[in-house]
C-alpha cells in the first residue's frame, strides 16, 4: 500500500500557526485532551504561567505529527525539550513554569528549617546521581523512513569521539560544560536524545544547550523539614528557593522544590529540592 | 507560589482543618466545632464526624499529602498523589456521603475560628482542590474518602478518535482504530532542488478509491503538494493527478487509479570544469541550501575541450514502470560551436550512449531549458536498471551551466 505525505501546517489559533513549544503544550490541553472547565466556564489553566512561558521560549518551534500516544508521554516531552514543568496548584489548575525562572525565589532561612533532639537541623545533602558529557540531538524525522536527517552534538574537546577539529568547540561555553564534567568525572557519558518534535535547527541546538545545563554536572538535593508557618504553606512544587545557610557552601545554588509531604495534623512540611543552576 | 487570602492570619498553629465537597448543596466536615460558614449558602456541616480522639489516643484521620514531580528522573509532569481523610458513620450519613460524590471536588481548606465559633469562608486558606476517587465503608464504624490530584485528570490517548469502517465503508483493515494525526508545526518542502523533503504523513481511508485523509488541521492548497515515498529510489515523488479537496479542515487526496508521479533528481556530482574553487563552492550550495544566493552569481563552464566523454553526471533511476524523462537546464551565455549548436544532451542507459534530438544552442542562452528527451516511453521504465546523464559540447562551443535537475514521470498504482 502506498503511502501518502504532504505540505502541510498544524493547528492555528485565529489563524496564526501554533508552533511555540509551550503553546503547543496550551493547546494539546484544551483542544485535544479536553481540559475541565471551573464553574465560570474558564479552563482550569492558569493563563498567566502561560503567558510567561510562551515569551520565555520564543524561538522554540515544535513540528510534528501525533498518532496514538498518552498525553502524559507527549506533554512530558514537550516540557523536558522546553526546560519547564507542569504542575497543579492549589486551585488545580494546569500551570507551566520553566526551569531558569530564577529571578523569583524564596529565601529559606536556618530558621525556616526544623531542629531535631539533638539541635541540628533537619537537612539533609546528597549528589544526583546521573551525569552526561557527550551529547547528541537527532531532529527533524522522515515520517516514512522513521529515521532523523539533522544531529547537532556538543561534546568535551579531549574526547575520543571528538573528530572533527573545526566543529568541536563551536558550542563555546557549552563545550565547556562538557568538558569540566569529563574532567571533573573522568568519564564519557553519552546522551542521544532522538526528537521527534522538532524540525528545526535553532530549537534543536536551544533544547541540547539546556538539556548540557541542566545534565552534565550532578546537582545538590535538599531535604529538610519545617513548620507549616506562612511562608512555608505558601511554598508549592515548582518553586525557586536559595538556602541561606552558612557553612553548607548552598549559597550560590538556587533549587526547584521537587516534592512536598505534608503532614496537616502535625503541621509540619518535608520538603525536596534540586538544584537548578550550575 | 500559592496565593494566600490577604485576610488569612496564621500564627502557625491554624486551628481549624475543614474539607468541602462542592455538590448540589455543599458538604462541609471540621474537626473543630464552629457553628456556621459565613459566605456559604445552603450548606450541609458537620463537626462530629472526623475520629481525633479515641480511646484516649490522638487519631490520625487524615493522611499525609504528598505532592511530587519526579524532576531527578526525567519526569516533567506533577504525579498523581492520593490520599484519603477517615470519617465516622453515623445514621443518615451514609445517604449523603455515597458513591454519588465520587468525582467532585474536594477541597481543604485551613484557618482560625473566631470567638463566636464562626468561620468566614473568604478568610480561609484553600490549602489543596482534589477530586475523590474512592467512597469506602470500612466497617460499621469508619468510612473512607479517598481523593486525588495531578495527572489523572488529563491522562488520555490522543487523538481520541478511532477510525472504523462505520465512516469509512472501504477503510483498509490495517488502519482500522487508527486515527487521523494531530499536526502541529511547518511542514514545508520549500526547495525542491535540495531535496530538504519535509512532508506530513496522510492516512488512507479508502483502498479502492486511492483516497486519503490529511491531518485534522490545513494543508496547503495545492494539487502539488502531495508525495509518494518511492522505496526502490529512497526518494519522494510529486504526485501530479489530481488531488481533491474536502474542506478547510481536512484534506482528500484522490488520485486517479493510476497515480502520475514526478521525481526530481538534483545534480549531485560535476566532472570536468573549468575551476576548482568554482567545484568546490557548487557543490557547497547543494549541501547548504543557504548559499543561494552565491550560486546566482556563479557560472559553472563546460567548454568542448574539457568534456573528455559523457556519464559525468551520476543520477540513476531503478525503474519498473511507464513514464518520462524530463531534464531541465538553467544556462547562462551558450555560444554555437561546429555545427551551428553547443552542445547535446546525452544518456547512458544500460550500458549504452544515447544522444537526445534536442540540441543546445546559442538561443538557450539564459534560460531554463526542457527537454524531453526521445527515448522509447513504451516499456522504457520496465527495460531500464540505471541511467546516467550527461552534456557534450560541440568543438569551439561555450555553455555556462547554472543548474540542472531530471524529472522521472511515471504512471503508479
Amino acid at each position: 500500500m502506498n503511502k501518502i505525505f504532504f505540505n502541510a501546517y498544524g493547528k492555528t489559533n485565529e489563524n496564526v500557526l501554533i508552533e511555540n513549544i509551550p503553546e503547543i503544550i496550551k493547546s494539546l490541553l484544551i483542544d485535544d485532551i479536553i481540559l475541565m472547565k471551573d464553574s465560570c466556564g474558564n479552563y482550569l489553566i492558569d493563563e498567566n504561567s502561560f503567558i510567561t512561558a510562551i515569551q520565555k521560549r520564543n524561538n522554540w518551534i515544535g513540528a510534528f505529527s501525533l498518532e496514538k500516544i498518552s498525553s502524559r508521554e507527549i506533554i512530558n516531552l514537550l516540557c523536558d525539550y522546553s526546560d519547564s514543568i507542569i504542575i497543579f496548584d492549589n486551585t488545580n489548575r494546569i500551570k507551566i513554569l520553566t526551569l531558569d525562572n530564577i529571578e523569583f525565589f524564596t529565601e529559606i532561612e536556618e530558621s525556616d528549617i526544623m531542629l531535631d533532639r539533638d539541635n541540628l537541623l533537619v537537612l539533609t545533602i546528597r549528589k544526583e546521581n546521573k551525569y552526561y558529557n557527550h551529547f547528541t540531538i537527532n531532529y527533524k524525522k522522515d515520517y516514512y523512513t522513521g529515521k532523523y536527517t539533522k544531529s547537532e552534538y556538543i561534546y568535551p574537546e579531549k574526547s575520543s569521539l571528538n573528530t572533527n577539529e573545526n566543529t568541536h568547540n563551536k558550542y563555546g561555553s557549552y563545550t565547556n560544560i562538557c568538558n569540566y564534567s569529563f574532567n571533573l568525572y573522568g568519564d564519557k557519558r553519552e546522551l542521544v536524545i532522538n526528537c521527534e518534535l522538532v524540525r528545526d535547527r535553532i530549537t534543536a541546538v536551544n533544547i541540547l544547550k539546556k538539556i548540557v545545563e541542566r545534565k552534565s554536572i550532578k546537582k545538590d538535593i535538599v531535604i529538610f523539614k519545617s513548620i507549616l508557618t506562612n511562608k512555608i504553606l505558601k511554598l508549592e512544587i515548582g518553586d525557586q528557593i536559595l538556602l541561606n545557610i552558612s557553612d553548607l557552601f548552598l549559597q550560590d545554588k538556587f533549587f526547584i522544590i521537587y516534592e512536598i509531604n505534608y503532614d496537616l495534623l502535625k503541621s509540619i512540611a518535608e520538603i525536596k529540592a534540586i538544584q537548578i543552576n550550575i | 507560589m500559592k496565593n494566600i487570602t490577604q485576610n488569612f492570619i496564621y500564627d502557625g498553629h491554624f486551628n481549624v482543618i475543614l474539607f468541602r465537597i462542592d455538590d448540589t448543596n455543599p458538604i462541609w466536615i471540621s474537626d473543630k466545632n464552629i457553628n456556621s460558614i459565613i459566605g456559604e449558602n445552603n450548606y450541609l456541616l458537620f463537626n462530629d464526624i472526623l475520629p481525633i480522639m479515641m480511646n484516649n489516643r490522638e487519631y490520625k484521620y487524615l493522611s499525609q499529602i504528598k505532592l511530587n514531580i519526579d524532576i531527578e528522573n526525567d519526569i516533567y509532569f506533577q504525579n498523581e498523589s492520593n490520599f484519603h481523610l477517615t470519617i465516622l458513620r453515623k445514621e443518615g450519613l451514609d445517604e449523603i456521603i455515597s458513591d454519588n460524590l465520587i468525582g467532585k471536588i474536594i477541597e481543604i481548606y485551613i484557618g482560625l475560628i473566631d470567638e463566636n465559633k464562626n468561620i468566614i469562608k473568604d478568610e480561609l486558606f484553600l490549602f489543596q482542590t482534589c477530586h475523590i476517587s474512592q467512597i469506602q465503608n470500612i466497617n460499621y464504624i469508619f468510612k473512607k474518602i479517598s481523593f486525588s490530584i495531578g495527572d489523572v485528570m488529563v491522562n488520555k490517548i490522543i487523538p481520541s478518535d478511532m477510525l472504523n469502517k462505520n465512516d469509512y465503508i472501504n477503510l483498509p483493515d490495517n488502519n482500522i482504530g487508527k486515527s487521523i494525526p494531530i499536526l502541529y508545526g511547518r511542514f514545508c518542502l520549500t526547495d525542491e532542488l535540495n531535496e530538504e523533503y519535509d512532508l506530513a504523513p496522510a492516512i488512507m481511508i479508502d483502498e479502492y478509491q486511492n483516497i486519503y485523509l490529511g491531518s485534522n488541521h490545513k494543508i496547503y492548497n495545492s494539487l502539488y503538494d502531495f508525495y509518494l515515498y518511492n522505496s526502490s529510489i529512497n526518494r519522494y515523488v510529486k504526485i501530479i493527478s489530481e488531488v481533491e479537496f474536502e474542506n478547510n479542515d481536512k484534506a482528500k487526496i484522490r488520485p486517479d487509479y493510476m497515480m502520475e508521479c514526478e521525481g526530481i533528481f538534483r545534480l549531485k556530482k560535476m566532472g570536468n570544469l573549468t575551476s576548482n574553487s568554482i567545484v568546490e563552492r557548487y557543490l557547497e550550495h547543494i549541501n547548504n541550501k543557504t548559499t543561494h544566493q552565491i550560486l546566482s552569481q556563479e557560472s559553472l563552464f563546460l567548454s568542448s575541450d574539457e568534456i573528455a566523454d559523457c556519464g559525468y553526471l551520476d543520477y540513476y533511476y531503478n525503474g519498473l514502470e511507464f513514464g518520462t524523462i524530463k531534464i531541465i537546464i538553467s544556462f547562462g551565455t551558450v555560444i554555437n560551436g561546429n555545427g551551428n549548436i553547443a552542445g547535446k544532451v546525452k544518456y547512458y542507459l544500460n550500458g549504452e550512449y544515447f544522444t537526445s534530438s534536442n540540441n543546445i544552442t546559442s538561443n538557450d542562452s539564459n534560460i531554463c531549458k526542457e527537454i524531453l528527451m526521445d527515448i522509447p516511453i513504451e516499456n522504457f521504465f520496465r527495460q531500464i536498471k540505471n541511467i546516467q546523464f550527461g552534456i557534450t559540447s560541440e568543438q569551439n562551443a561555450i555553455i555556462e551551466f547554472k543548474k540542472m535537475c531530471v524529472c522521472i514521470k511515471f504512471n503508479r498504482k
